[in-house]
């Protein structure tokens, strides 16, 4: 069978492709991912011209060295094999490359380039930017929002668009000849312990969760445009980094700047349908909206979010000193935010009561919490997710069980369905990892200068994607003034190892390093 | 009295006559009690020629524990085979008795007339965590000698449940290292003959660990008290600024017994028993020795101006989770203080007084999560985790890393409710954390472990976390679940008996 897809993979790449010598699944994927991103770049260079005309040439020659080097690789190899190590070689490689062309546009453009920022500096921001858009994350090291022109900023946005579904899962999409591997390369990328296949061929799966991904753009992008206080060009970029959960916006205040009920509760919808699972979506709109009630995990997000949320609101009223409605607004907002691990603040100040930093010592425990635990697989959210929160409580509890019946034999049930066991290894693994990373990650931060809150909290919401950390890496904060550059390059790191979920970006090496063992 | 525990017929007749009952949980709520009344009675005849009216409340106290744990050790006796859920609720019933009998002491000696401080206290010293409401400038030397007793036989008691109750009764105690060779070799071939040598070494240890503290000058009074609290990990001293103004050869004498009480009481035995070779290729004790000097080294890096002296006593007494200190670390650089909750949170070895997760269990996670990284690229491959020269059954994993998620569950749940109660994020982090390893300090506690920062309600949150960490987590939730089912089993008995008389 394998023999078989193989050599259907051969024949699908010597008709589309062909001309390539080089084998290589990780530089092909790498250079169709390249690509798409040009594209991005030309259309965020169109509008920069047509509009603040600033950062257009930085835009434009990023594109074409994007596309240049994309299409280079692209015509340049051919995918080779598909085996895990591959894969995951593709992936990991992938992102690192695109996060770190994807820097381009802000070097070129001089975003950082304020007082006594000196060219390396510069460089590290950029690359901290890319890496948070990229991965959805949403921390900024950008402190004058008012430098980059509306192109670049949008270009800002687009970074997290293309991070939330993936672009290696657009790749399978638009290109069938992946089809080899391709279900492995999704779920290599995909949030969550394992791809739902939504059709028995993975590229129409692909195409149709980008299809519902594009259409829940869209939605939202109209729905904050015909509102009052939003502009078109602020529904398409708020559009684009909430269907992403990615959390950027083009103001320094984030949603803050728009003062507006309406907008945040667009926003709190639109935040939580971005953390659902997209199967559901996609199920959905095809007349079967049963899949979300019937999921457990989309019960236990809903209820988190719910308890969370109500949580929040009552310590921050009783015990922090703002009105019932400020702490009502101020406490949805956040937890969905991120719960969602979107990361948009709705603070209008250092002293609103949309800073979670000035909350009480309860309240932010629990958002550290969701910072930890995220959103739904298979949604465009990070955190280790709620379905393995529910399943490694369930093994927890069979533990306790077996220490009273040591011959029983008790599944793990996510549900009414057992799960395998194998796959709550990986997930007790996963978690393992993720905590090791934690302490890792807190020590290394710490170590290039940041302080103890801080660390904790940056590290936790790199890994998760979340965006804002606490203390003087707060909502209303730039990570440029909380972190020295190193750190900042650390948590870039993190949050591209946050985004593809610790085993990619963990192995990535392992194909390298084998291809040279065995040629010496 | 439970279903098991009535079972009395068919059992051997007792000294006294009459047929004895089976029951663990009695037996060993009977043993910790006289435990407690031998210690107490030293403490009060000791104190007749110090503060009467002390001497006789502890006496009064002795009296009444002994009165009840002799008795209950002539008429009960164990099970051959008792289930673990009964193990664990029993020692759990142990520590909770000897929580309540030293709450009684603090009472009646008029050290502290609140309730909740002294079961604080009596609970601090019982699961040898150091943290403290009381200002020790006002205890005679009899108190001071009583409470380093209370953190003294804590840690027996927690060694004893970790080479004995423990390991026998259920999977996964990877810290148990195989038994192979001739029977001597091992340090508990029976139950009694673990219990004596174990004892026998404890005692040593804290006599040589006494005698090296006296003659480095601390005076007799601090030498007792100190080598008390140092073997069993426990931390309470008899100086309000602890360790930080005794001579620096007394520093060095503590760091050296507090890096010995973390180790494991197997590789203790090897080394008595001269097998230098079995000792030295422990992989856990060099992994504890590694963590040890690594950790060190970032102290000595990562704090401008520390001495290796400091440096190495701050490291061991966060490994052993003694709770020591000879200088502010609170005010350490984020970099010092990140290293040392990491080394706070693994803690000792495996089958020593300490606290934590334990040496043993972080290297067996780490292999289990290495395992799983490797399985990501070859998935049919089988990789076997070792621990020593021991295969870990895949059972064994599964239990191993269900503990640790409820340990770190349990860690975040009570983080978050001493932040309810108003303690900082960064405070109420490290205490949870602290508490579970029997450690105690905490940044906002300072380094001597003043727990009256946080507040009446946080110190009672902190009660039941004591008891996790002494006893174990999983344990204690079994323990839970014991109770619950003995309560409803009664329910059921009560409802049938309504029944048949009708």
């Amino acid at each position: 069978m394998r023999f078989i897809r193989l050599i259907e993979a051969r024949r699908a790449t010597e008709l589309h492709h062909g001309r390539g010598g080089v084998r290589s699944t990780a530089l092909h994927v790498m250079g169709i991912a390249l690509s798409f991103v040009a594209v991005g770049m030309f259309i965020t260079a169109v509008l920069e011209w047509g509009s603040t005309n600033r950062d257009t040439a930085a835009l434009f020659w990023s594109g074409v060295i994007c596309l240049s080097l994309g299409g280079l690789l692209w015509w340049a190899t051919q995918p080779g094999s598909a085996r895990s190590r591959d894969v995951f070689a593709a992936v990991g490689w992938t992102w690192v490359v695109v996060t770190l062309i994807g820097a381009l546009p802000f070097i070129f453009a001089g975003t950082f380039a304020t007082n006594g920022v000196g060219f390396v500096e510069q460089v590290v921001n950029s690359i901290f930017e890319s890496a948070s858009g990229y991965s959805c994350t949403g921390s900024t090291s950008l402190l004058d929002f008012g430098r980059p022109g509306r192109g670049l900023l949008m270009y800002r946005q687009a970074t997290q668009w293309y991070g939330g579904m993936g672009i290696v899962v657009l790749a399978v999409a638009v290109l069938p000849f992946l089809g080899v591997g391709g279900l492995d390369l999704m779920t290599a990328e995909a949030p969550g312990p394992s791809s739902d296949r939504l059709t028995p061929r993975v590229s129409e799966t692909a195409k149709r969760l980008w299809a519902t991904y594009l259409l829940f753009t869209v939605a939202v992008a109209v729905v904050l445009t015909v509102l009052p206080g939003a502009s078109l060009y602020d529904g398409v970029a708020h559009g684009l980094t909430t269907a992403s959960t990615g959390g950027f916006s083009p103001y320094s205040d984030s949603i803050g700047y728009f003062d507006s009920i309406t907008i945040e509760i667009v926003l709190i919808i639109g935040m939580v349908i971005g953390g659902t699972n997209f199967a559901h979506h996609w199920r959905a709109l095809q007349g079967h909206p049963e899949g979300y009630v019937r999921d457990p995990e989309f019960r236990g997000y809903i209820l988190m979010l719910v308890l969370v949320a109500s949580a929040v609101v009552g310590l921050i009223w009783i015990d922090g000193g703002f009105g019932f409605g400020t702490a009502l607004r101020a406490g949805v907002f956040n937890v969905v935010s991120l719960g969602t691990s979107t990361g948009f603040g709705n603070a209008t100040g250092t002293e609103s009561a949309g800073n979670f930093v000035l909350w009480v010592p309860a309240a932010q425990m629990m958002i550290l919490f969701l910072m930890v635990s995220g959103a739904c697989t298979g949604s465009t959210s990070g955190g280790i997710k709620v379905m393995r929160v529910q399943v490694l409580i369930a093994h927890s509890i069979r533990s306790i069980k077996r220490d009273q019946h040591p011959r029983a034999v008790i599944p793990v049930k996510h549900g009414s369905h057992a799960v395998a066991e194998d796959i709550v290894s990986r997930m007790a693994g996963f978690f393992l990892l993720y905590l090791l990373l934690v302490l890792t990650g807190v020590v290394i931060v710490t170590a290039l200068g940041g302080g103890l809150v801080e660390s904790i909290a940056a590290i936790v919401g790199s890994l998760g994607n979340m965006g804002p950390a606490l203390g003087e890496a707060g909502p209303t904060a730039s990570f440029a003034t909380a972190f020295s550059q190193p750190a900042r390059l650390v948590l870039a790191l993190f949050m591209l190892i946050g985004r593809l979920e610790i085993f990619p970006m963990l192995l990535m090496f392992a194909a390298p390093l084998r291809a040279i063992r065995d040629r010496t | 009295m439970t279903a098991n525990s009535a079972v009395s017929s068919g059992g051997p007749p007792g000294r006294l006559g009459r047929q004895r009952r089976y029951s663990f949980g009695r037996l060993t709520v009977a043993d910790a009690l006289a435990g407690f009344s031998i210690v107490t009675a030293l403490c009060g005849f000791g104190g007749l020629f110090d503060d009467v009216s002390e001497a006789l409340a502890l006496l009064f106290t002795a009296a009444i524990t002994g009165a009840i744990g002799f008795t209950g050790h002539r008429v009960l006796q164990p099970r051959r085979r008792t289930p673990p859920g009964r193990v664990v609720s029993g020692l759990a019933s142990a520590w909770i008795a000897l929580v309540v009998a030293g709450t009684t002491v603090y009472l009646l000696t008029g050290i502290t007339s609140q309730l909740d401080d002294a079961l604080f206290e009596s609970a601090a010293g019982f699961s040898t965590t150091a943290l403290s409401t009381l200002d020790v400038d006002e205890f005679s030397t009899t108190m001071h000698i009583w409470r380093a007793s209370t953190q003294w036989l804590g840690g027996a008691f927690g060694i004893l449940a970790a080479v004995i109750a423990l390991p026998g009764a259920m999977r996964g105690s990877v810290h148990v290292p195989r038994g192979h060779g001739r029977r001597l070799d091992r340090l508990a071939p029976t139950p009694e003959v673990g219990r004596r040598r174990i004892m026998a070494i404890y005692s040593g240890l804290t006599t040589v660990c006494g005698l090296g503290y006296f003659a480095t000058g601390l005076g007799t009074r601090d030498s007792v008290v100190h080598a008390l609290t140092t073997v069993s990990t426990g931390g309470f001293s008899s100086r309000a600024d602890s360790l930080a103004s005794a001579g620096t050869g007394s520093q060095l004498v503590a760091t050296v017994f507090m890096i010995i009480a973390g180790m494991s009481y197997f590789a203790l035995w090897w080394a008595l028993r001269r097998q230098a070779r079995r000792f030295l290729e422990s992989s856990e004790l060099r992994l504890y020795l590694s963590i040890l000097v690594i950790a060190t080294i970032g102290l000595l890096v990562g704090v401008d101006g520390i001495s290796v002296g400091d440096a190495l006593f701050s490291v061991a007494s966060a490994v052993s989770t003694t709770g020591y200190a000879v200088n502010d670390w609170t005010v350490y650089s984020p970099a010092a203080l990140s290293i040392l909750l990491v080394v706070v949170a693994t803690g000792s070895m495996g089958a020593s007084a300490g606290g934590g997760l334990r040496v043993a269990r972080v290297r067996s996670l780490i292999d289990f999560a290495n395992r799983e990284l490797r399985r990501q690229l070859d998935p049919n491959s089988v990789t076997v985790v070792m621990a020593d020269e021991r295969a870990i059954d895949d059972r064994e994993l599964e239990r191993l890393t269900g503990y640790q998620i409820a340990h770190f569950g349990l860690a975040a749940v009570g983080a978050f409710f001493l932040a309810v109660v108003g303690v900082d994020l960064i405070t109420a982090l490290w205490t949870a954390i602290s508490v579970l390893s029997t450690a105690g300090p905490a940044p906002g506690t300072g380094p001597f472990g003043d727990a009256t920062a946080l507040g009446a309600d946080g110190r009672l949150l902190l009660i039941p976390g004591m008891l996790a960490g002494r006893v174990t987590i999983l344990p204690l939730l079994l323990a839970l679940v014991s109770v619950l089912r003995t309560k409803d089993r009664a329910t059921r008995r009560v409802k049938r008996m309504l029944r048949s008389r009708r």
